[in-house]
């Protein structure tokens, strides 16, 4: 009977055990698929992150356009109170609207990026493509490709494996361009250089296809004037 | 003998439930974090909102100071020929970097992902950025004079990208189906696109639904974003 009791208390005991660490067990199932979940939580939160900072850059913009804009309305009024001619500030703004199009040489801080043929591989349009694409987003105020202005509809084709042309459908500004391919853009310069050195970004992808690429940053580019001019055959403004 | 058996399982069963006490703290100080999380990425979530719609109405008030003040050089340059002249190459220059909504014959191209279900043809069978940036620049090649896609005007500054699944025209998000629209010779550029071999085409075999309309009256809209010059001289 002793050894009974005994035995008794024995399985009450390993049944104990085996209760708690099946429950451990469960315990421990919940926690790793929680990470899990967690994790895809955090790029989420990164992403967001993101998000927020543009809409809140697009804002501070905004911001600083109403408070230009005020200013030119309070110029404009007080000159055409005085009867005086605007066609000063006309001038002013019609400037400001030309260096937006491109019209005008500018200079700036920014990134120099040099792309070379080699014996063996080519670059072509679509490399020097990605690149401005990058370097867009980066939020490059103005870019040139071996100086030829990139303006609103700049074209870039693959003529052979010798040239690139650029601007071919604006008058004036038709342009052919080879080896090495100087790309200049003013803007940023932490935000140029992260936006094409990043992992798996532009310079990895160039450098997994055997293709030469470098880059030096600049405080004082001076990016030339797009010296052909856009005529309209087809498209009128709608005035609102 | 019986006895020191006892104490032998008895000191492994505490040995257990410690172990067992231990990962429950760390499991309830982990789900801790993780609600404190989602606490501060449903703000986030908030404050992205929240910021956008701030960020929409000072666009609101921009809009209507550009109205003001469009309007106040609109009353003088008529009696004089040199504002005249100033203002008429001002609003042919907005209307070149896409300040001005714009109206004249050209195409428009509709893209639909198609209905794919094995996975990788799946993959092939919806419209990717790198496709639309083909496309733009098969349509800049043909002469187009404006372009937009989804209501996106392309502009200067327009970077094309995709993160995750979401394509971003201007920074903003755009969705299937795609439309893209350009003004110029409806004829030459029409030609240009859906020539065999280009973009279009190899869309076209990969499942993707491409219809291209020729029109004499497409209407691209203005660019709604601004231009910064902060860094420019």
């Amino acid at each position: 009977m002793k050894i009974k009791k005994a035995s008794k208390s024995l399985i009450i005991s390993i049944a104990i055990t085996s209760f708690v660490l099946g429950l451990t067990m469960v315990i421990q199932f919940k926690t790793v698929t929680e990470t899990d979940i967690a994790g895809i939580e955090m790029m989420r939160e990164a992403e967001l992150r993101t998000e927020l900072a543009s809409w809140k850059s697009k804002y501070e913009d905004a911001k600083l356009k109403i408070e230009e804009d005020d200013q030119k309305i309070e110029e404009y009024s007080k000159e055409i109170e005085e009867n005086n001619n605007i066609s000063e500030l006309l001038a002013r703004e019609v400037n400001e609207a030309e260096t937006i199009a491109g019209y005008t040489d500018v200079t700036g801080p920014g990134i120099i990026v040099t792309l070379e043929d080699t014996d063996k591989m080519q670059i072509t349009a679509e490399d020097i493509m990605s690149l401005i694409n990058e370097l867009k987003l980066a939020g490059a105020e103005a870019i040139s490709i071996n100086d030829q202005r990139i303006v609103s509809l700049t074209d870039i084709s693959n003529v052979n494996y010798k040239f690139i042309m650029i601007n071919t459908t604006k008058s004036g500004g038709i342009a052919r361009v080879e080896s090495p391919y100087v790309i200049k853009a003013i803007g940023n310069q932490k935000y140029l250089e992260s936006s094409i050195s990043i992992k798996y970004g532009f310079l990895d992808s160039m450098e997994s296809a055997g293709k030469v690429a470098s880059y030096v940053l600049d405080n004082n580019i001076t990016i030339l004037k797009y010296d052909g001019t856009l005529e309209y055959k087809y498209a009128s403004r709608i005035d609102e | 003998m019986k006895n020191k058996k006892i104490a032998v399982l008895l000191g492994a069963m505490c040995f257990l439930l410690t172990i067992g006490i231990f990962i429950q703290v760390k499991t309830v100080s982990q789900s801790g974090t993780q609600a404190a999380r989602t606490m501060s990425e449903k703000e986030l979530r908030d404050s992205v909102l929240e910021m956008k719609e701030k960020y929409e109405k000072q666009y609101k008030i921009l809009e209507g100071k550009e109205k003001e003040l469009d309007n106040l050089i609109a009353s003088v340059s008529v009696n004089d020929s040199t504002s005249s002249e100033l203002s008429e190459r001002l609003d042919d220059v907005n209307a070149e970097i896409g300040l001005t909504a714009l109206q004249g014959e050209g195409i428009i191209i509709r893209l639909e992902d198609g209905e794919e279900t094995n996975s990788i043809s799946a993959m092939a069978s919806v419209v990717h950025d790198s496709d639309l940036k083909a496309i733009v620049n098969d349509l800049c090649i043909a002469g187009a004079e404006a372009i937009s896609i989804n209501e996106q005007r392309i502009v200067s500054t327009t970077a094309i990208t995709c993160i995750g699944n979401v394509i971003k025209v201007n920074d903003e998000k755009i969705g299937n189906p795609f439309e893209i629209r350009a003004i110029g010779s409806k004829a030459f550029l029409d030609g240009a696109v859906s020539m065999n071999g280009r973009t279009l085409s190899q869309m076209k075999k990969a499942g993707i639904k491409v219809d291209i309309k020729r029109s004499d009256t497409v209407v691209i809209p203005r660019f709604d974003g601004i231009f910064t010059r902060d860094y420019i001289r």
